[in-house]
C-alpha cells in the first residue's frame, strides 16, 4: 500500500512537471536538430528560433537524403492501408480550354490524402490536405489538385491563374502524386483504420532496453493528442559520469498505422548541481535505430536547476510497427519527465 | 516510384530568399555527392535580436532533410 501511495505521489509530481513544460510557449533559443521526414513541394522545412542578442552568431547545417522507402504496391500493409508516391511525366488528357488535366493513379485512394508536387511552367501547386491558413500564407497558391473520383483513382489538376495565360504544358516535367490507398482484397483489417484526422497510437514501455537496471514503465494508450506523461529518474552510481548508452531509460511509442504527423517531445528536468544532459528521440524500424532529433544543454551553476526542452519533428512518416522512443542521459543526479504530442 | 532526391531547393530567412548568397546559385540541386552542408553562416541575414523564421523549400522530388540551427 505504501508503495502504491509513493507511486501515486510520483506520478502526480511528474504530471505537474509535464504540464509546466507544455505551458511554456517560449521559442527555443538553444541549438537543436530538426528533421523533416517527408521533404517535397508541399512539405517544406520551417522553423522559428530566437536570437538572444543582436550579434548572436547563427549557423545552419543541412543534410538532404532520398525519401524513406515507400511500401511496395503489391504489399498488403497494416490494416490494408498503404502510402505511396507515383511519378508522372507530363499531363494526361489535358483540356486546352480549361487547362485541367486528369491523372489516373494505380489504386483508388482514401479521400483527403492526396498531395502533389511538380515543376513546370507554373511553379506552384495546391494540396488539399496541407492547405492550412499558415501554409496558404507561405506558398501563395495558384494551382490546386482535386480529388475527382477516389474510387476510380482519378485526380484532376488545374490552375486558378498562370504566369502566362493559357500555358499549361509541362510535358517532361516530373510530377509526384502521393496518396494513401486501401489495398484491394486485403483481409487484415484490425480496427485501426481511422483516417478522418485522428491518429491511433499505442504507447508502451516494453523490452526496448532489456539491459537497463532502471525502472521501466508500461503505458498503453490509444487515442488522439498528447500521450500520458512519462517520467523516469536516474542515479548515476558515482558522482558525475560519462555518457553511456545504457544509463538512459527508454520510452516507447508504437505506430499502429501508416501516417504522417508532427511530433513534439516536451520534457521537463530537475537537477542538483552542474550537469550536462541530452535527450534523443529515436525511431526504431525493424532492427534499425535512427536518431531523428536530439537536444543537449549544460548547466554550470550550483543548487537546483532544470530545463524545459521541446523537441519538434515536422512531417514524420510513420509506418506500422515503427517504434518512437526517447532516451536521455546526464552526468549527475536528476530526474526527467516528458510526453509525446502527435498532431497532423 | 523509386526514391528520389528533392531538387530546386531554396532557403529563406525571414521571408527573404538567400539561396544565391549562400550557395552561389538561384536554386540548389543535390545528389549523393553533394547533400551535406555544415556551418552555413546565417548571421548577416538575421537582423537584430528576437524571433526569426527559416524555411527550406524544393520544387520537385521527394526526400528527407535534417537541419540543425546553431546559436553561439
Amino acid at each position: 500500500m505504501d508503495s502504491t501511495k509513493q507511486l501515486g505521489k510520483y506520478l502526480y509530481r511528474v504530471r505537474k512537471s509535464v504540464d509546466k513544460a507544455l505551458a511554456s510557449s517560449t521559442l527555443p533559443d538553444y541549438s537543436g536538430e530538426r528533421v523533416r521526414d517527408i521533404f517535397d513541394f508541399g512539405n517544406p522545412y520551417r522553423e522559428k528560433f530566437r536570437t538572444p542578442k543582436a550579434d548572436t552568431r547563427v549557423a545552419l547545417s543541412l543534410t538532404f537524403s532520398a525519401a524513406p522507402p515507400q511500401p511496395a504496391l503489391d504489399t498488403c500493409c497494416s490494416d490494408c492501408y498503404c502510402s505511396v508516391c507515383e511519378v508522372f511525366y507530363g499531363y494526361e488528357n489535358v483540356d486546352p480550354s480549361t487547362g485541367y488535366a486528369k491523372f489516373l493513379l494505380s489504386y483508388p485512394y482514401v479521400p483527403g490524402t492526396v498531395y502533389i508536387g511538380y515543376r513546370g511552367s507554373v511553379e506552384h501547386s495546391r494540396t488539399n490536405i496541407w492547405s492550412t491558413p499558415e501554409e496558404q500564407a507561405y506558398s501563395d497558391p495558384i494551382g490546386f489538385i482535386e480529388e475527382t473520383d477516389p474510387e476510380a483513382g482519378i485526380v484532376t489538376m488545374g490552375y486558378y491563374w498562370a504566369a502566362e495565360p493559357g500555358v499549361y504544358e509541362v510535358s517532361g516535367s516530373p510530377i509526384t502524386i502521393c496518396y494513401i490507398y486501401k489495398y484491394p482484397d486485403c483481409s487484415e483489417a484490425s480496427g485501426f483504420t481511422n483516417y478522418d484526422g485522428t491518429v491511433n497510437i499505442e504507447l508502451q514501455r516494453n523490452s526496448l532496453d532489456d539491459s537497463s537496471t532502471k525502472p521501466q514503465y508500461m503505458i498503453t494508450w490509444e487515442g488522439t493528442g498528447d500521450s500520458p506523461p512519462i517520467g523516469w529518474t536516474s542515479y548515476p552510481s558515482v558522482g558525475p559520469v560519462a555518457y553511456t548508452e545504457t544509463a538512459g531509460p527508454y520510452t516507447g511509442m508504437k505506430a499502429l498505422d501508416n501516417f504522417v504527423a508532427d511530433v513534439d517531445f516536451n520534457a521537463s528536468t530537475a537537477f542538483v548541481g552542474a550537469h550536462t544532459m541530452w535527450i534523443q528521440v529515436i525511431r526504431r524500424r525493424g532492427d534499425s535505430d535512427d536518431v531523428v532529433a536530439s537536444w543537449e544543454d549544460t548547466y554550470s551553476g550550483g543548487g537546483y536547476s532544470g530545463f524545459d526542452p521541446n523537441i519538434h519533428i515536422s512531417g514524420m512518416q510513420f509506418y506500422t510497427g515503427d517504434v518512437l522512443y526517447a532516451r536521455s542521459d546526464y552526468n549527475y543526479w536528476g530526474q526527467n519527465a516528458g510526453n509525446f504530442r502527435i498532431s497532423r | 516510384m523509386a526514391a528520389q532526391f528533392p531538387s530546386g531547393i531554396k532557403v529563406f530567412v525571414d521571408d527573404v530568399d538567400i539561396t544565391y548568397w549562400i550557395f552561389g546559385s538561384d536554386t540548389l540541386t543535390i545528389d549523393d555527392s553533394n547533400s551535406r552542408f555544415t556551418g552555413i553562416d546565417l548571421t548577416p541575414y538575421c537582423s537584430g535580436a528576437g524571433e526569426h523564421r527559416i524555411e527550406v523549400t524544393c520544387d520537385t522530388g521527394v526526400g528527407r532533410v535534417e537541419a540543425r540551427i546553431q546559436l553561439d
